[in-house]
């Protein structure tokens, strides 16, 4: 343990930079995962294959074809956009017309399984070979001995403009008011006239559609690679059971708590520890508040 | 009946092997304020989910206004116009009282600075106006029911199904229902009232369906009914 460190108030700033720096890229991937559930229920376990298929339409548009990379963050959250709204459309809609209200552990199913087929079809078309980029943007700035390449800055800009614009479509559009009744109350806003099979399908798609554009801002971090999803599903799923389970704010916010955990664990302890401490904070979690750090306790038989 | 709007033919509803609703059949005229009433476990909500679509009926039609409705998905049967609440309010409690409201008038098209102007004044003739910032989760139970009662008549149907009402509202609360309902009424709005307030029932409905055990008991002008033995025997108890 390096506790001296702490004393250096560079050092102290380049963890603080670096922890912001991962916590918002865990608190992007965390949102589509939140959002679809917090809305529909359904837990997508298919949610890293789909930062996996955006990584390879990142590469593919910006490398390949030589669009310029905020292009390719569209292409890739556009792709993903179509790609969700398909398969809720073409597989969950029907699961939950046959099933009713006993769709949900179907649909968890289902998601599993399309993981699966995903990261495999991906190992046949695409082969084990990683495709990345170095930097999608180049240079640094060092401010009192802290660095801040000018990556992390976009990735901070692309936050928060998610985040404002999720927050502005969510409370200030029509649709966005549908969405909130709907993840409520679907009888009372069927109940409406509110079309809750297209509220479903819009959301399931742009959940899809935040994973798919985090696919292709963070490329240079995590390749394109078939199983490159795992890791960013375990991270998801970290942040989603901190912040709160369907709390898509929450989600950004654990994810930044994270980050900064993992960045001093790191630059205190090794980069051994980072793990089990974050281990060890979702245990206490699920043990302590279940429903998560900054969503409504939930009471326990 | 030639103006009936709503025509409920021989229902049945089951779930695995009991049978919520039996053989149930009644129908309501335009402008008509009719009542459902019966003990705990009579089939009431259950008739009313039929009727909304939420539950799938196992046999028997439901004709709204001629047409048939019956298993149509509830987004078609409100956009049909039927409206409805619920027992347990279903407020959406993580939103303002003024986008509870906002959130309805979409069914009727209407949107942005009239759709503010509207939900304002529906939640000031409700005595609700103050508290139009406010999530719904801070209202008390009684201001629920009215705050889903007018939600739903804002979409302006053509019949309208409140679960319960009553139960819980305060005085003042009730009051206002009832004074709204008969309004609709007299406009032609056709309302099914389900309700165990036999105090304010009488304000509202004239005629009554009552239900034991998932079936008609009988059904009539209240006055009448509340004189049958079968239905004081069943229900009313005196």
């Amino acid at each position: 343990m390096h506790f001296e460190l702490l004393a250096h108030p560079a050092i102290v700033g380049q963890f603080i930079i670096d922890g912001l720096g991962r916590g918002v890229m865990y608190g992007l991937m965390g949102m589509g995962l939140a959002l679809i559930f917090g809305i529909m229920g359904l837990i997508n376990f298919a949610h890293g294959s789909f930062f996996m298929i955006a990584t390879y339409i990142m590469y593919f548009v910006a490398v390949h074809l030589g669009v310029p990379f905020p292009i390719g963050i569209m292409f890739a959250a556009l792709g993903l956009f179509l790609f969700g709204a398909a398969f809720e459309r073409g597989l969950i809609t029907p699961l939950r017309a046959r099933l009713g209200r006993n769709w949900l552990v179907d649909g968890y199913v289902m998601t599993i399984g399309l993981q699966i087929v995903l990261e495999n079809l991906a190992l046949i078309v695409m082969g084990p070979r990683e495709h990345g980029i170095s930097r999608l943007i180049q240079g640094r700035m060092s401010v009192s001995g802290v660095i801040l390449t000018n990556e992390r800055i976009l990735i901070f800009s692309v936050a928060i403009m998610v985040v404002a614009t999720l927050a502005a479509f969510m409370r200030l559009t029509s649709l966005g008011r549908a969405i909130r009744a709907t993840s409520e109350h679907p009888d009372a806003a069927m109940a409406m006239g509110i079309d809750v099979r297209r509220i479903y399908t819009i959301t399931f798609a742009l959940g899809s559609a935040l994973i798919g554009g985090v696919g292709g801002l963070l490329l240079s971090t995590y390749p394109a690679f078939p199983t490159i999803g795992s890791d960013v599903l375990i991270k998801s799923f970290i942040v989603v059971i901190v912040g709160g389970l369907g709390n898509v704010w929450a989600a950004m916010i654990a994810g930044i708590l994270l980050g900064l955990v993992e960045s001093f664990a790191q630059g205190i302890a090794s980069a051994g520890w980072q793990n089990s401490i974050i281990a060890a904070i979702v245990v206490m979690v699920l043990v302590f508040r279940p429903s998560g750090l900054f969503s409504k306790p939930i009471s326990r038989p | 009946m030639v103006d009936s709007v709503l025509r409920v033919d021989g229902i049945q509803k089951s779930f695995g092997g009991l049978r919520a609703v039996n053989d149930v059949s009644f129908s309501a005229s335009r402008g008509e304020l009719l009542g459902l009433i019966g003990p705990n476990g009579a089939g009431k909500t259950t008739i009313f989910n039929m009727v909304s679509g939420i539950y799938r009926t196992d046999s028997g039609q439901i004709f709204f206004d001629g047409t048939d409705i019956t298993n149509r998905h509830p987004t078609r049967i409100a956009r049909w116009g039927i409206a409805r609440t619920f027992q347990v309010p279903r407020t959406f409690n993580n939103m303002t009282l003024e986008e509870n409201i906002r959130v309805a008038l979409l069914q009727v098209n209407i949107v942005d600075a009239e759709a503010t102007r509207q939900a304002c004044a529906v939640l000031d003739e409700v005595g609700l106006y103050a508290k139009r910032h406010q999530n719904a989760s801070e209202l008390s139970g009684g201001e629920r029911q009215l705050l889903q009662f007018v939600r739903a008549a804002v979409t302006r149907p053509r019949l309208m199904m409140l679960d319960e009402p009553f139960a819980g509202s305060s005085p003042g609360a009730i009051d206002c229902m009832v004074e709204r309902t008969v309004a609709l009424s007299r406009s032609g709005v056709t309302c099914l009232v389900i309700s165990h307030d036999i105090v304010s029932l009488p304000r509202v409905c004239e005629r009554v369906v009552v239900l034991l055990d998932g079936a008609v008991l009988t059904q009539g002008k209240l006055e009448d009914v509340r004189e049958d033995p079968k239905v004081i025997e069943a229900y009313l108890g005196e």
